[in-house]
């Protein structure tokens, strides 16, 4: 044999002759294998029109609300004994308080272990407010986490949670946790497929923090790159991981601590920038296939001005992430003090509208301008309160997308 | 609806689908659980397809992600890491087929498939449906999500590096005999 035996042709040429494989099942197999998952118990096809985060969510049937207003109750009093024992504790009765407060974490978590999985989202839901984004106002007396999920579609979804300050208090005493530290605690804990996606955190490896960089040390086995597919999912879920914090990029190593060389690069990895032009993206509409709906960036897609981004959510590029820009609305964007003004060109009745949509389309806007660290005015508007936004004003930066309700997720 | 929906895409694509899969996995139970996960996030998504891209390439893209999903929670492929495939005690072939496919997997192609799994993720994926599947650079390029260019470069990658693996194999065994 000799070196010329492999040639490029003759490789091409037995690539193309690689035997067929069939499935050898019968085709009623395989329909009856997903009939026996329900995929046809809700024919016929639903629009899924109306269908937003799951965290607020529900059917506004009678037995839902009788149930909601007991576990509210029940969910409530406890918590506000927490704060107010945590507002008025002394140290000196920290064991006593400690204890009590344990006793009242267990009531909740059985009650959360028991009906409040039907639907725990109602806790978290305020009236018909539909929207899905977290803002300065909610923060108060809790602390944000982030995670950037991975989605049906093989991309990353972020979103952010809501950790009432009495937990961080529990677990981490009167420490102000760093981003790394409420990771490492928290993802583990984190439970995914109580809101419809694939187990992806915790991350393989260790994630520590040396100064304004997040390192992630990952095992030579590690899952990450299979495909730049696979790659790109993971540096997305990262920046919407982090990118919140005080950090400024997130360190790849290998277990000696070199640089970590994935398969696809064939090189030592650079940091993953955390705020920079790469990750100033606009939002879209993303839905997983059980129907909810989140906003999360076109395929990351950034841009280098806010008028630019804005601009660019009107343009649909592909069958993933849909526009949240209403149909036929019209409007001009100018930036003006570090505030974007968004003008409609024709007066806008948001109530015109479906109000899940309509909420689409300013909390994209909101966000898209978060990540200029810019607020937004809107100009034009028929309403000068709605939703719970006052428009006579520029409205206030939101903290993260897709406000997942600490209860479902934390069980 | 949906049952139609099941009925057409499973008459136009489902053994396309499930060839892909098993080249995939090289596993005949695990691409029948993923043609059915494949189908599960079809049909609950179905409602959504817009038709910027065909769809055929959808279907791919959709069985490319559940192919990914699959490696990533089974961490079963790191690079250079998979464990050898025995083509001949594995059900990959079907054992109702003639012989005649079986002889098909004569040293040569056994070489051939088992270089593939030395290569890249992207570049398998590539192979796979440039030359198993006989899909378009188009078709590729959007089930990748990729330019064109990108898929062109990524063949012609995966192309050089079978040969080199192939060759060295071949020396190895030479200087073995020797």
């Amino acid at each position: 044999m000799s070196h010329d035996k492999w040639e490029d042709d003759k490789i091409e040429d037995l690539l193309g002759k690689v035997p067929k494989i069939h499935d050898q099942r019968s085709k009623e197999d395989v329909l009856n294998r997903l009939k026996e998952d329900g995929l046809f118990d809700d024919e016929p096809l639903s629009t899924n029109s109306q269908s937003t985060k799951p965290s607020r969510k529900f059917n506004w049937i009678p037995i839902a609300v009788s149930i909601a207003a007991v576990l509210l109750l029940a969910i409530l009093i406890p918590s506000f004994m927490n704060s107010y024992s945590s507002d008025s504790a002394e140290k000196s009765a920290g064991v006593e308080l400690s204890q009590s407060r344990e006793a009242m974490d267990k009531q909740e978590m059985e009650i959360s272990n028991s009906a409040i999985e039907e639907d725990a989202s109602v806790l978290n839901t305020q009236g018909n407010d539909v929207r899905t984004a977290v803002y300065p106002e909610e923060a108060e007396g809790n602390t944000i986490f982030q995670l950037g999920l991975s989605s049906d579609d093989g991309d990353s979804v972020p979103i952010t949670v809501l950790i009432p300050n009495d937990r961080i208090q529990q677990d981490f005493g009167d420490i102000t946790p760093s981003g790394v530290e409420l990771y490492n605690k928290y993802a583990p804990l984190f439970n995914e497929s109580a809101i419809g996606f694939m187990e992806y955190h915790p991350y393989a490896g260790t994630i520590s923090e040396l100064g304004d960089q997040v390192v992630h040390t990952l095992p030579n086995d590690q899952p990450y790159d299979y495909g730049t597919a696979s790659m790109m999912n993971y540096f997305a879920s990262l920046v919407d991981t982090f990118s919140k914090y005080s950090y400024d990029e997130v360190a790849l190593l290998d277990e000696e601590g070199d640089a970590f060389t994935f398969s696809e690069i064939g090189e030592p990895n650079a940091p993953i920038a955390l705020k920079d032009e790469s990750t100033q993206y606009n939002y879209f509409s993303y839905t997983q296939s059980d129907g909810t709906k989140y906003l999360a960036p076109n395929n990351r897609e950034a841009y280098s001005t806010v008028e630019e981004a804005i601009l660019a959510m009107k343009e649909e590029t592909n069958d993933i992430y849909q526009s949240v820009i209403l149909p036929n609305v019209e409007f001009e964007v100018n930036v003006q003090d570090q505030v974007v003004a968004v003008s409609f060109t024709e007066e806008l009745d948001l109530e015109s509208f479906d109000q899940v949509e309509a909420m689409q389309m300013i909390e994209g806007m909101l966000l898209t301008a978060a990540n200029f660290d810019m607020a937004v005015r809107f100009e034009n508007i028929l309403q000068t309160e709605w939703q719970g936004f006052d428009f006579t004003a520029a409205l206030p930066i939101p903290l993260g997308p897709n406000e997942i309700s600490y209860w479902t997720v934390f069980q | 609806m949906k049952e139609s929906i099941f009925h057409r895409l499973y008459d136009s694509y489902h053994q396309d689908v499930f060839q892909f899969l098993i080249y995939m996995v090289k596993n005949r139970s695990v691409a029948e659980d993923l043609s059915h996960e494949v189908y599960v996030r079809v049909l609950k998504s179905y409602e959504r397809f817009q038709g910027r891209s065909s769809e055929k390439t959808w279907l791919f893209a959709i069985a490319k992600n559940v192919a990914i999903d699959y490696f990533r929670k089974n961490s079963v492929r790191s690079s250079h890491t998979f464990d050898a495939f025995n083509w001949e005690t594995e059900s990959l072939v079907s054992p109702s087929k003639t012989p005649e496919v079986l002889t098909e997997l004569n040293d040569e192609m056994r070489q051939l498939l088992d270089a593939l799994e030395e290569c890249t993720g992207d570049q398998k994926m590539v192979i796979v449906m440039r030359y198993f599947q006989e899909l378009s650079i188009a078709e590729t390029a959007a089930i990748l999500n990729w330019t064109e260019g990108k898929v062109k470069t990524t063949q012609h990658r995966a192309i050089n590096k079978l040969r080199e693996i192939l060759t060295n194999t071949t020396d190895e065994k030479e200087a073995n005999r020797k």
